[in-house]
């Protein structure tokens, strides 16, 4: 009994102390200006800790919902996306188109594979048969030649790259409408060498190469590159080393030029008209 | 303690209050003399009157001396807690032995005046602690506030102790000559 008296008289105590100090900080809280600042600061610091935690409950439950909503809303930002992708290709061919003449046709495609380290280099592009590619199809994009397509399945199509030294096709210097051949240097993905150059034709560096339209495979004027250097070869002609626009490393997309006359053209050939 | 030493103290205490502002030795030294009036309060005394004999004390000393309203109170009200805590403890040793000897006595009366002193100490160290902390609300001048407090608790604590010893000796002067 006396230790259950004494228990509550120190129980009484403790909270007398308790009571005590609590109204001693209230008056620090009421008069002193520093005191009341870092007190309020901790009030708030406190109330924040409950409140976020408050929030940060109330936001789990609300998950499935806002998940929901997340999911609509990249559904029609896709959408969204969908369709100014689709109008950034119409543009896209709307500019190669406006370079090559009504022959020409251009099938977008994407590449599916891609090999630009070898010396002999190879596309694999998700467009084939059933969308109209067919053999000896030439692969551009707006910023140069990509290479030719050599065999075709119903959805596939494979392309010889222009990063291949046995690829050769023919080019023109823009500034002097000078035809030689182009073809890949062997060293870089980044530049290809001109050929056969007459010797009174002046080269300058930064001149720009185009393709010539004077084949059925690739349409006149689609640029490739500029020269960046050029050397006079056995005394007989000049060979000028061009740096090209298209990054093979980072191409996405590419279109398949597809020539309306090919198969007249194709014909004239095996008649031996043209021969 | 006689009733009239503790009206001394108090008028002490009052006089010290009125003449806080004008008495200032130095930022880092606040006397706070009136902790003497916590040790000195009788054994017996309810412990609830100690806690609130303290806090009014220290209200009225931050009332008249123009502090924060609560910080000398709250840190009275602390040390009060801990006198009432470290008391008994401090002193229930010295009961059960029963003195034999002069030297003994002599010997004992030493151990109980370091005790005391102790108490005294620890006391004004209790005290600071809670006053330097209510005071900055933190720990930004750290090494400053430790200088403080050593500065504080060694001054107040030798003030208190001779002053106990003063009184101490003159009450039982004033026995002798009755």
């Amino acid at each position: 009994m006396a230790g259950r008296n004494n228990l509550i008289n120190n129980l009484f105590i403790a909270l007398l102390f308790i009571a005590l100090e609590v109204i001693s900080i209230f008056g620090i809280y009421k008069t002193g200006i520093i005191q009341e600042y870092a007190i309020s600061k901790g009030v708030r610091e406190v109330k924040s800790f409950f409140w976020e935690g408050r929030s940060n409950i109330l936001n789990y439950f609300k998950l499935a919902k806002e998940n929901q909503d997340l999911v609509e809303e990249n559904s029609n930002l896709q959408d969204i996306a969908y369709k100014y992708w689709s109008l950034l290709e119409d543009l896209a061919i709307d500019s190669l188109k406006a370079i090559a003449v009504a022959d020409f046709e251009f099938i977008p495609a994407a590449i599916v594979k891609n090999s630009p380290n070898r010396q002999h280099n190879y596309l694999v592009l998700n467009k084939g048969e059933k969308s109209g590619v067919a053999r000896d199809m030439g692969v551009v994009t707006e910023k140069g030649v990509i290479g030719v397509v050599i065999s075709v399945s119903s959805n596939y199509s494979l392309v010889l790259s222009f990063l291949n030294e046995d690829q050769s096709f023919g080019a023109l210097i823009k500034s002097s409408n000078i035809f030689s051949p182009i073809s890949w240097d062997g060293e870089s993905a980044e530049s290809a060498v001109m050929r056969e150059i007459p010797l009174h034709i002046p080269v300058s560096k930064g001149d720009t190469i185009v393709t010539s339209g004077y084949s059925a495979i690739f349409p006149p004027d689609i640029p490739i590159g500029t020269i960046e250097s050029s050397k006079i070869v056995n005394g007989v002609s000049q060979e000028a080393k061009v740096r090209l626009f298209e990054n093979f490393r980072a191409i996405k997309h590419v279109y398949i030029v597809k020539n309306r006359n090919a198969e007249e053209i194709d014909e004239l050939f095996n008649n031996g008209v043209l021969m | 303690m006689t009733p009239g030493t503790r009206r001394a103290i108090i008028v002490l205490i009052i006089i010290q209050a009125l003449l806080n502002d004008i008495l200032s030795f130095s930022f880092y030294f606040q006397p706070a003399f009136y902790i003497i009036l916590i040790i000195s309060l009788p054994k017996r005394l309810n412990p609830a009157y100690v806690l609130l004999i303290s806090f009014f004390t220290g209200l009225i000393f931050d009332i008249i001396s123009g502090a924060v309203w609560g910080i000398h109170s709250a840190a009275a009200t602390a040390a009060a807690m801990f006198t009432l805590m470290i008391r008994p403890k401090m002193f229930d040793s010295n009961r059960n032995h029963h003195v034999k000897t002069e030297d003994e006595t002599t010997y004992r009366q030493q151990i109980f005046k370091a005790k005391f002193f102790l108490q005294i100490l620890t006391i004004v160290s209790i005290f600071f602690i809670v006053f330097i902390l209510l005071d900055n609300f933190g720990f930004n001048h750290f090494p400053f506030d430790l200088y403080r407090f050593a500065l504080c608790v060694s001054a107040n604590s030798l003030v208190i102790w001779l002053m106990i010893l003063l009184f101490n000796s003159r009450s039982k002067h004033g026995n002798t000559t009755k």
